[in-house]
């Protein structure tokens, strides 16, 4: 990937990146590991999986998961992640507006209206 | 534990060593979150697997600790308040009215009296405005204070009040007398 596509890729992600965590938490609380699991195949999305980490702080510092420990039985207790009532109204919101922004710069990048 | 024996490992904490360095600039709650989340991560990562390889696959796949650190909030700056007053002109031009009010005292009273008046007025209206420095402005007002307290000094010392003065009882007080 050049230098170029990266730098557009770190610009697009830090818009987007949040609510497609919040996304990935829809089906159910899950732990750092599974989460990073859960985005792994989407690389276009989510180039490291550390940078996870510095995001669901800040998720957890505006209210938008939640966090809770569980036991494990492969180790020691797990931190668990999980959706908050604001993080579900935050989740909702951009799906409302995705679709119409998609949209709109796929019609501008494809010079349909301008 | 097979999470701590992960951790232990050289190559993993020479990472988390690098890491903690890079979040150095960060958000301190963010950075001592995202220290242990990886923490944790490796752990679970390496618990089945945690020979030389799959260490160095799981690294490789937290991405490098500047990368993490480039997704960490920036530490706030400070705010600029102690430098806002400090460069309030109004108060260092009192200050400097004062200190010609002192100056001139013996050259010049007639000047001096009514420099400090005019600097106690200013000092007292400025004091209360947003962003004034007030230190500098209390300062001022009380330089300012001095040549009319040494000039009040002055006139009682030399000028004293006396009975006849302040008596309106006197007969015919500015009247020729019959």
């Amino acid at each position: 990937m050049s230098e170029e596509t990266e730098a557009v890729l770190v610009q697009l992600r830090k818009g987007v990146l949040e609510y497609c965590v919040l996304a990935c938490l829809r089906g159910g609380p899950a732990y750092g590991l599974e989460l990073a699991q859960r985005l792994a195949p989407h690389r276009a999305l989510f180039a490291n999986a550390g940078t996870l980490y510095p995001l669901l702080s800040r998720l957890k510092k505006q209210d938008r998961v939640e966090t809770y420990w569980e036991e494990s039985s492969s180790g020691p207790p797990r931190q668990y992640y999980r959706l908050s009532p604001s993080g579900t109204r935050a989740l909702e919101a951009f799906e409302l507006v995705w679709g119409r922004f998609n949209q709109d710069v796929e019609t501008v990048l494809g010079g349909e209206s301008v | 534990m097979t999470g701590e024996s992960a951790i232990d490992r050289p190559l993993v904490a020479a990472y988390l060593r690098e890491l903690d360095l890079a979040l150095a600039g960060a958000d301190p709650r963010e950075r001592a979150e995202t220290l242990a989340a990886i923490e944790h991560h490796v752990s679970d990562a390496l618990a089945e697997d945690n020979s030389p390889e799959a260490t160095r696959r799981v690294l490789a796949e937290l991405g490098s600790p500047s990368a993490i650190a480039g997704a960490a909030s920036p530490l706030p700056s400070p705010q600029p308040t102690s430098v806002a007053p400090q460069r309030d002109r109004f108060a260092t031009g009192a200050l400097t009215l004062a200190c010609g009010s002192i100056a001139l005292m013996l050259a010049s009273p007639l000047v001096a009296v009514p420099l400090a008046l005019i600097t106690i007025i200013m000092s007292i209206v400025h004091v209360r405005a947003p962003g004034a420095n007030r230190r500098y402005t209390w300062l001022a007002l009380g330089l300012a204070l001095v040549p009319l307290i040494l000039v009040a000094a002055y006139l009682l010392l030399f000028f004293p009040p006396t009975g006849n003065d302040i008596n309106p009882g006197v007969p015919g007080f500015g009247y020729p007398e019959d």
